[in-house]
């Protein structure tokens, strides 16, 4: 039963907040996922989880998508745009694109890499 | 809030040492009950407090002073209650809210990018402030920076508030620029 748990594949809610984390780090600007003074933002299922994403059955099939991050200090909004679209990208092509909801931001810290603020946003590495 | 929290913390010490103090009785009485009436002295303990207990169930001041100690009990056992049950309310700014979602901020990043954006105004020499978010969205930004005597408190806080812009704006913070003369050592950035 053990070797049954840890082999079964990842829950489509596992996979999307698996797919939302690794597009989110894919933009310029985000440094990692950070689970939150609480812990809050954290995926389990089974026996995998995901540190720094949150994601929540919402009505009508979809899923909710809740995100807290580390970022470099530049432009928030931006930056929360930028991930947003990278992340909408990343579902569409894999395929899960109709079980994206609504994507959540929460920026837990930002770094000062010396940089003047705001810098620009880049939208992938 | 917090002084009800650590009220809970400090009593929740105290009442797990008072358990496993009864625990260490409980497994005496187990042992040997007979030797616990003399162990624990309450032949003795009556003796001592047995007038004590006269006077307060009678009318007159250590009555009173019960009375007291009572009201004293139930207040001190309302706040732990509100102290352990109050639901923990994150401290986030919340910046926007679409369709798409929400994008929020803790305090302390929010903090942080005010002070480098306060830092690099023209005329600063030393920057502190404080982010209070509020429950609709936005929040309060308060500013405490230093400057050189020479240097004309409009034109600083004209250039904090323009460098603060890029944060304001977008976040619905309100600011709140005040300047004081730097000590010594102050000097233009």
């Amino acid at each position: 039963m053990a070797e049954l748990s840890a082999t079964a594949p990842d829950s489509a809610r596992v996979r999307l907040a698996r797919l939302s984390l690794d597009a989110a780090l894919a933009v310029e600007g985000v440094l990692s996922g950070d689970v939150g003074s609480r812990g809050m933002h954290v995926t389990a299922g089974g026996t995998s989880v995901v540190r720094g994403v949150r994601v929540a059955a919402e009505p009508g099939g979809r899923y909710s998508v809740d995100l807290g991050l580390r970022a470099r200090m530049v432009a928030l909004p931006a930056l929360a745009d930028a991930v947003r679209e990278r992340i909408a990208r990343s579902a569409g092509l894999s395929g899960a694109g109709d079980q994206l909801g609504a994507i959540d931001v929460t920026f837990h810290d930002v770094e000062d890499a010396g940089a003047g603020f705001p810098a620009s946003v880049g939208s992938g590495r | 809030m917090i002084l009800a929290r650590t009220l809970v913390r400090l009593t929740s010490f105290v009442l797990l040492v008072v358990l496993a103090l009864l625990g260490l009785a409980v497994a005496t009485i187990t042992v040997d009950p007979s030797g616990v009436s003399g162990l624990l002295g309450l032949p003795r303990l009556s003796d001592a407090v047995g007038g004590w207990l006269d006077d307060l169930a009678a009318d007159g001041p250590v009555a009173q002073a019960g009375s007291l100690a009572a009201g004293a009990a139930i207040l001190l056992g309302l706040v732990l209650l509100i102290g352990l049950l109050a639901p923990r309310r994150e401290r986030l700014v919340r910046l926007d809210r679409t369709d798409h979602g929400t994008l929020s901020a803790r305090r302390r990043p929010l903090s942080h990018v005010a002070t480098h954006l306060t830092e690099q105004a023209r005329g600063v020499t030393g920057a502190r402030t404080k982010v209070k978010p509020r429950r609709r969205g936005g929040g309060r930004l308060r500013v405490r920076a230093d400057r050189p005597r020479a240097a004309s408190t409009k034109e600083v806080e004209a250039a904090i508030t323009s460098n603060l812009e890029p944060l304001t704006g977008p976040f619905k913070l309100k600011a709140a620029v005040h300047t004081r003369v730097g000590g010594r050592g102050s000097r233009v950035r």
